[in-house]
């Protein structure tokens, strides 16, 4: 049956004033906020002293953290050298299936690696990984969840990012899209922890091997400088009893912040620390840092934040290559900015339902050589699988 | 068999076929240009192109807003991206055991076939083998902009005949399309002005 559209229009009223009031909230706390950082703009060290001491008092805290610049800078774009390279890794995979005749995982990773200057098209990785058949099962028999499997995909990037580190024209600079801080979902500490090691290693090497490295967010919702202001209004009483999930200034995100701040084309705002719990875990080199950065064009800013390691976020230079090369990358794309190679990465790692149900063939017909019994596909799938077309009368 | 190769086959029918190309193939085949499809030994297919169409994709249609594309861009979408140039093909006969036919081949190629463009040679051998019967397939599709295409085909085929000697050839062919198109007075008409451009 087709959605009953006649149920839906009759809420549209409901709807639309729900959002108009919500927003017209938000646009009134956002006004608050916006002063605060004007007021706050120097104001670095008691900011920090106040997220310092935050941090004592409210588990698993999260909110920016200044660090030498004020809350109000805007760096113009500098000019790029004449050649670099630009690495970028996106992934895609096939989720173990309970419903499938075969419990399988694959991540596949593609990275595109482009020479500017060089007057050479790109060139083109990608590397698919079947996971182990015992890795698809947890210890306690379940099978590994979706966000685990995207965790080893992240991972998986970050890698191959590294494997093609050799070589380079530099400046270079690798990406992959979404935030370099990781995810955890709160039932996979063990599996997690053992991720985050392996992806701090790689992070490392990518240090060492002079590979400057960035997690791009576009359209992000991340509200991380309202969270540090509103924490530097509270008294001490005010802190001990702070509730991160009722907060005043909830619903300000931080693109609305700076989006008055970042008015040209290719301005970066100060850089900020993260404060998180797994934030922590990426000390030194590899502390989370992030930016904000008017990708946009003239009259129409658009506004994305930019994850980094500390030691490209303490290095001015390496900082400015990367903010040009972010914004010529995006501006590729013409009227909706965003970086032409990680879209091609993402092209290319992309997997297909058809390429999905190849890979699963190839695994029954492995199967049925080797005489080991297959499942059946859950009559729930086979029903959703069967086609929604009529067969038409030919006769 | 050797040749200038154009691409691989992507459909195909009776009367026709698609060819599929990377950009950078592009350079070598033409509108009205002859190719050939060798099939099994001592059989192959003969055609006339009649169409090179590009297809768009939505990144294309969005680096067209960019203010700038650099050339790394460019060659990436020319020659990674797997947007193929497609290249239509009209049948007009075919080869088998060295005698040429200008009828509609037994059988069209197949997928992943591959098709070369004909040399002056073979341009000659075709065109020159039996009495035009291949302008009949070339006329026959009023849809098609058949008047530049025989244009096109008269130019390239006139220059390979007289090469090998033929100087008669062209105004023979001429005599043979006038002959052919005498109760079409519009069509007539049409292909004298183009081929008054040759």
């Amino acid at each position: 049956m087709p959605v009953n559209l006649i149920d839906i229009q009759r809420k549209l009223n409901d709807f639309s004033a729900q959002a108009r009031a919500r927003k017209e909230k938000i646009a009134i706390r956002q006004q608050e906020v916006t002063n605060l950082i004007e007021a706050y703009a120097d104001r670095l060290d008691e900011l920090r002293e106040r997220a310092g001491r935050a941090a004592e008092l409210v588990p698993r805290l999260r909110c920016a953290l200044p660090t030498e610049e004020p809350l109000n800078l805007a760096v113009r774009c500098p000019a790029l050298p004449e050649t670099f390279t630009v690495l970028a890794a996106d992934g895609s995979q096939i989720n173990p299936s309970r419903h499938a005749r075969v419990a399988f995982c694959v991540i596949n990773v593609a990275v595109v690696k482009m020479v500017r200057g060089s007057g050479q098209a790109p060139k083109i990785f990608t590397h698919s990984q079947l996971l182990d058949f015992d890795a698809v099962f947890l210890p306690n028999g379940g099978m590994i969840s979706e966000g685990m499997v995207a965790l080893k995909r992240d991972l998986r990037e970050r890698e191959a990012l590294l494997e093609l580190a050799d070589d380079l024209v530099y400046p270079a600079v690798s990406m992959t899209d979404g935030p370099l801080e990781l995810y955890r979902e709160p039932q996979e500490v063990a599996g997690f922890n053992q991720t985050l090691d392996r992806y701090l290693e790689v992070l490392s090497v990518t240090h060492q091997r002079n590979l400057m490295t960035l997690g791009y967010v576009d359209k992000p919702g991340s509200d991380l400088i309202g969270r540090l202001l509103e924490l530097a209004q509270l008294d001490e009483d005010e802190l001990s009893a702070f509730n991160q999930r009722r907060r005043r200034f909830v619903g300000v995100n931080d693109v609305h912040l700076l989006s008055t701040i970042l008015q040209n084309p290719g301005d970066r705002s100060a850089v900020f620390g993260i404060q998180s719990e797994i934030a922590r875990r990426f000390g030194g080199d590899l502390a989370l840092h992030f930016f904000y950065l008017n990708v946009g064009l003239p009259g129409r800013p658009h506004l994305v934040r930019v994850e980094i390691p500390g030691w490209v976020a303490r290095d001015k230079a390496l900082l400015g290559t990367l903010q040009g090369v972010l914004v010529e990358g995006a501006a590729m794309m013409g009227t909706r900015p965003y970086p032409y190679l990680l879209h091609r990465a993402h092209e290319e790692a992309i997997v297909s339902l058809q390429e999905s149900e190849h890979v699963e063939e190839m695994i029954v017909a492995a199967f049925n050589q080797r005489g080991i019994p297959i499942d059946e596909k859950s009559y729930k799938q086979y029903h959703k699988d069967l086609p929604t077309q009529k067969t038409r009368y030919q006769g | 068999m050797s040749g200038i190769e154009i691409g691989r086959l992507l459909r195909s029918g009776t009367t026709g076929f698609v060819v599929g190309c990377r950009v950078n193939q592009l350079n070598a085949p033409s509108f009205g240009a002859l190719v050939r499809v060798p099939l099994e030994a001592g059989y192959d297919v003969y055609g006339l192109i009649y169409d090179i169409h590009i297809e768009d994709d939505g990144l294309v249609r969005q680096l067209i807003t960019a203010e700038d594309v650099p050339e790394e861009v460019l060659r990436d979408n020319r020659e990674n991206r797997n947007v193929p140039v497609e290249i239509g093909v009209l049948a007009l006969g075919y080869e088998k055991d060295n005698r040429i036919f200008h009828l509609l081949p037994p059988r069209p190629p197949l997928s992943l076939d591959t098709i070369y463009l004909c040399s002056p040679d073979e341009i000659v051998r075709f065109t020159g083998a039996g009495r035009f019967g291949y302008f009949r397939h070339l006329l026959r599709d009023r849809d098609k902009p058949v008047d530049e295409l025989l244009a096109a085909h008269l130019m390239t085929a006139r220059s390979a005949q007289a090469a090998a000697g033929n100087q008669a050839w062209f105004d023979a062919a001429l005599h043979e399309l006038i002959a052919i198109l005498r109760d079409d007075y519009q069509g007539l008409m049409n292909l004298l002005g183009a081929a008054g451009e040759i």
